[in-house]
């Protein structure tokens, strides 16, 4: 047993003030959290190991919920509004385990290497892709981060909140949060954030009829409305978009790194990472059935925007779960605004091998801050420009998000064979599978998506509804 | 200070350190990344990959501006 280890398993004080104190400050609070970590490990009790997990999970659990963002709630809320409860349902669960897997290679190349997605590009593949996937990731958040100041800001428009001010306060909430927390504390206020995103499961006991045989029909049948269309292949893109994107790469395995897991860890990252899946699945179909059995065939006036489906959600269920709908819309832009900027922090940082860590006080951080406060300063202005088509742009942000998905998992999947990289961690055989698999599934959808857009008339219906 | 004291601390510096490196709390940025060589495979998937963005990209524009 090494030296340390033993003075920490004997439970004996360890004085390292003085080196504590010669450390960076990012790098110490990572080091004092690193130690909390290790007392409990070696402790081998049954509240130190429940509270071991507690202290290790966070950064999948954060990812998954993130991506039930403003964005993917509007994008669920559509999909129910347009297609009922029928194909998406069982379709989501199929997204649980894809969501995981690739998610969960993002626990093991971070954990390995302790470097992020963006540096990992950069500095083995060379600097034209480690600039592509930089300039496609920073694109798709800051595109991503309007479609969470869209949900914020619709959300509070319920509440009577002027767009304005609620677009104002929550720019300055994410800034005081990135600023002034640093990674632990950070990473527990978000997860506190985020439980609210379960909010839309309990809304199912407010309708009127629970469709609980359109629901176990639905996994018999898998029932597309209207049959394959344009707009069924869009939609399925958008929601592949919203269950994987590349952010979520970035910012799982840069969060993965800032926390300090390790090998040993890895185990912990796959259970938070599965926890997280789950809960993003449940809050997928709960969003679908909501709107899948109120909105859905109501004639809409050929638009489905988010204004007109919460509409049409009220007249149908009351003023209360309409709030609570909307409170859930606004959480969901929240964290996912929080994630989202701190996705753009570490990966640009990373790339330019500027100092990278929530841990970085502002005065030391301030390249790795600027950049995302800009972004989401100038996203959340986007949304106050009268007419512009915000609806549409939200599904062209995921579908945009699984275009590129391919790229970031050939990378991803570049880098877990990578034995020089991940040592003995590499990719099994059947993940390998799985993850080609996958790459193939998105490249398929992209193509009939291409197909839908070459040859509009092969398909029964157009793009016209949104 | 007394021996028991001594006994509970870790004081020695390369203790300390034995520890960052057991915890990975380097300073990753001082160790640098060799850049792979390209296979044959990985330079046909990068070529693919270089038509597919394109193709996509397009494909969206015209999509987006149909709409517009």
């Amino acid at each position: 047993m090494s030296s340390w280890k033993k003075h920490v398993s004997e439970h004996k004080s360890i004085n390292i003030a003085n080196e504590l104190n010669e450390l960076p400050e990012d790098l110490r609070y990572r080091t004092e959290d690193r130690l909390h970590i290790a007392f409990h490990r070696e402790k081998h009790t049954h509240i130190s190991k429940i509270e071991l997990f507690f202290m290790l999970i966070g950064p999948g659990i954060l990812v998954m919920i993130a991506d039930n963002d403003a964005g993917g709630v509007i994008t669920y809320a559509q999909t129910g509004s347009i297609f009922g409860i029928g194909f998406f349902i069982p379709f989501m669960i199929l997204m649980l385990p894809v969501a995981y897997f690739v998610q969960e290679m993002t626990v093991r190349l971070g954990a390995v290497t302790h470097r992020g997605h963006a540096e990992m590009i950069w500095k083995r593949y060379g600097k034209f892709w480690g600039s592509f996937s930089l300039g496609d990731l920073v694109i798709a958040n800051f595109l991503t981060l309007i479609t969470e100041f869209i949900g914020i800001t619709v959300g509070m428009s319920i509440f009577g909140v002027p767009r304005i001010l609620s677009a104002i306060v929550f720019v300055i909430l994410v800034i005081l949060i990135q600023l002034f927390l640093r990674y632990y504390t950070w990473e527990r206020i978000s997860l506190f954030i985020a439980a609210f995103n379960l909010v839309f499961v309990p809304l199912l006991f407010f309708l009127p009829h629970p469709p609980v045989a359109d629901f176990i029909n639905s996994f018999a049948t898998w029932k597309i409305a209207g049959g394959v269309s344009s707009l069924f292949i869009y939609v399925l893109l958008a929601n592949l978009g919203t269950t994987i994107a590349p952010w979520m790469l970035f910012f799982q395995q840069s969060s993965v790194v800032d926390k300090g897991l390790t090998k040993e860890d890895i185990k912990f990252g796959q259970r938070d990472t599965l926890i997280g899946s789950t809960v993003m699945v449940i809050v997928a179909i709960a969003i679908i059935i909501l709107t899948g059995s109120t909105v859905f065939g109501y004639d809409s006036n050929g638009t489905l925007g988010i204004d007109n489906i919460l509409k049409i959600f009220a007249a149908k269920v009351g003023t209360f779960p309409l709030e609570l709908f909307a409170l859930g819309l606004v959480e969901a832009g929240f964290i996912a605004a929080i994630a989202i900027s701190a996705s753009t922090s570490w990966a640009m940082s990373e790339a330019f091998g500027w100092k990278k860590s929530i841990n970085l006080p502002a005065r030391e951080g301030v390249l790795f801050y600027v950049p995302s406060f800009l972004a989401l300063a100038i996203a959340a202005s986007v949304t106050l420009i009268p007419n512009a088509p915000l609806g549409y742009l939200n599904l062209t942000v995921q579908v945009i998000a699984t275009i590129f998905m391919p790229a970031a998992m050939l990378f991803l999947l570049l880098l877990l064979n990578d034995r020089g990289v991940m040592g003995d961690m590499v990719n099994k055989r059947w993940q390998n599978i799985i993850g080609f698999s996958i790459i193939g599934f998105l490249i398929l959808m992209n193509a009939l998506y291409g197909l839908s857009v070459a040859l509009p008339t092969v398909f029964n219906h157009l793009v016209g509804m949104l | 200070m007394s021996v028991e004291k001594k006994e509970k601390t870790i004081e020695n510096g390369s203790e300390f350190r034995e520890f960052m490196v057991s915890q990975g709390l380097e300073d990753y940025s001082k160790i640098p990344v060799e850049k792979v060589k390209f296979s044959p495979r990985i330079k046909i998937a990068f070529w693919f990959l270089r038509v597919y963005i394109v193709i996509m990209v397009l494909l969206v524009i015209i999509g987006f501006s149909h709409v517009i």
